[in-house]
């Protein structure tokens, strides 16, 4: 199945893109979860990947750390990084904040913000607490004691500490209250403004706020790619493929 | 009174060594999800590497017993970097196979030295006074069951420094929680994984050195007898849990020592298992272990 391109020049390409991916395939156990997924994203960009539960939304995002098992091109910035370790790819200048938020439960804030230092750069803890000033005064908290959207503050503090070129984001808003959402919204346009975003993201309502490019996925390859004005311009075939009521928009 | 006391701390001895060869293991496991079968050879070729030094002086000195137990400590490191770097590491992701790795290299190091040595017991000559006693409350304690239970007490001071105040530390405690994680924040975990493989050869090593001290002699299978009780140290206190191992230890220990004085000789390791099979059914996850499902 090729990827139907919503837009014709005007939209990403692999010229000129920060991170290109091309024919990934992925496997958990006997399931072929990623079955030739393409795509670029362009600097200075959000790229949302969206798609129903399942489809290889955050697969796509592990590949490309190198978290898990794959077959494919992975470039970043024109390099190769498919054989890189997921240290070594993280070092080139990129963040992964991961669904379900993953910080450290044994570990206080502190503690997780200073595990994510990088050797030889400055942190910039006056960026994360001034975007998370409650993390400030929970920095001696166990992160496991905080609440949802503590926890996600962490996790984004965490990959704010230092510029990244590149962030990868899968599901920032997952199990967030109403009110929450909106914050973290607001904070992420702010991140967007200057950081390339490729985000993972269900609630379409936070997709068509922030992203500037789209990716569908379905049944693990990619259906709809192009400028999020004209895939998402479709609401009923872009409900269908997400498997949204339309009720269930949110934000 | 003064037995009873003779008994606890005779029981203390045999929980530190437990402990030493406990502590390095939960840790790896914790990290790596390796369980490692060949630590009890690393403790065993370790007191080996330490009865070289001092079967060399009739009366070894107390220079000469550290001296000894420094090599017994750079033996087990060097043991485990190479078990770690040659075959667990190209193995990595492959949880059943590294098992069966280190049950192999730990089987094959015991033949080679039974080979070497013989498979009976090689008496280690001791400082005087690590033969004589100290009067506690009126009960005459070993110096060598002191001298174990004082390291001991400094590993697990020395532990808990490296792991609540250095960065490596910080790596070992996230890395236990969720090792995937700390390399998507930029960190070279392997590093981290070569590091608690060798710190893990290396306290088997001191428990080889201190075990010859505390039985007076040293077999290839002296380290594979512990490292069962090790083991069940695990199980019991909690798999990845340092704290754990600690409380584990002591109990185990100081239960031995008591049930073979007191009800019968021999029964204490019946006692073990019954601790374990208790352990299991009422707490499977340990003392102090997460609730996780390995498979």
């Amino acid at each position: 199945m090729t990827a139907e391109r919503v837009y014709g020049d005007a939209g990403p390409g692999l010229g000129g893109s920060i991170l290109s991916v091309r024919d990934l395939h992925a496997y958990v156990g006997q399931s072929h979860i990623l079955q030739g997924v393409s795509f670029a994203t362009r600097p200075a960009q959000v790229t949302a990947i969206l798609g129903r539960n399942g489809v290889g939304k955050t697969s796509t995002l592990r590949s490309v750390l190198g978290l898990m098992n794959h077959t494919g091109v992975i470039e970043f910035d024109g390099r190769q990084i498919s054989s890189l370790e997921t240290h070594e790819i993280i070092r080139l200048g990129l963040a992964y904040v991961p669904e379900d938020r993953d910080v450290f439960h044994g570990l206080t804030v502190a503690e997780n913000l200073r595990l994510a230092e990088r050797r030889g750069l400055a942190p910039d803890y006056d960026r994360v607490f001034e975007l998370f000033p409650e993390l400030r005064n929970r920095r001696g908290q166990r992160a496991g004691t905080m609440s949802g959207g503590q926890q996600q503050m962490l996790s984004l503090a965490r990959a704010l500490l230092h510029d990244n070129r590149l962030m990868l984001v899968d599901e920032p808003t997952k199990g967030l209250a109403p009110r929450l959402v909106s914050e973290f919204v607001a904070t992420l346009e702010q991140i967007t403004a200057h950081t390339s975003v490729l985000l993972v993201e269900q609630n379409l309502a936070v997709a068509r706020r922030l992203a500037d490019h789209v990716i569908v996925l379905s049944e693990g390859r990619v259906v709809l790619d192009g400028a999020a004005e004209d895939v998402l311009a479709d609401d009923s075939s872009i409900r269908r493929l997400l498997g949204v009521a339309a009720d269930h928009e949110e934000g | 009174m003064s037995t009873f006391l003779l008994i606890i701390i005779s029981g203390l001895g045999l929980g530190s060594l437990y402990f030493l060869l406990a502590a390095g293991l939960s840790v790896i496991f914790g990290l790596m999800r390796v369980l490692s079968f060949a630590h009890g050879a690393f403790l065993s070729a370790s007191g080996f590497a330490s009865w070289m030094v001092l079967r060399s002086f009739e009366t070894p000195s107390t220079p000469q017993l550290l001296l000894a137990l420094v090599v017994s400590v750079l033996t087990g490191g060097a043991v485990a970097y190479l078990a770690e770097v040659l075959l667990v590491r190209p193995l990595k992701g492959k949880e059943l196979e590294q098992l069966l790795v280190t049950v192999g290299l730990g089987m094959v190091l015991v033949a080679l030295m039974a080979g070497i040595w013989g498979p009976d017991e090689h008496l280690i000559p001791r400082p005087v006074w690590l033969t004589d006693t100290t009067s506690i409350a009126g009960a005459p304690i070993s110096n060598s069951r002191l001298l174990l239970i004082g390291l001991a007490g400094v590993v697990v001071v020395g532990i808990h420094l490296i792991l609540s105040r250095t960065r490596y530390g910080l790596i070992i405690r996230a890395g236990v929680e969720n090792s995937a994680m700390v390399s998507a924040l930029g960190i070279n975990v392997k590093r981290a994984f070569t590091l608690v493989f060798v710190a893990g050869g290396m306290l088997a090593g001191l428990g080889g050195g201190l075990a010859g001290t505390y039985y007076g002699g040293i077999s290839p299978f002296l380290g594979d007898g512990m490292l069962i009780f090790s083991f069940i140290v695990l199980i019991i206190g909690g798999l990845g849990s340092i704290n754990g191992a600690l409380i584990a230890s002591v109990v185990l220990g100081v239960s031995q020592s008591v049930a073979n004085y007191y009800v019968l000789n021999g029964i204490g390791d019946v006692l073990v298992v019954v601790l374990l099979v208790a352990t299991l059914l009422v707490r499977p996850q340990g003392l102090l272990g997460q609730k996780e499902r390995l498979i």
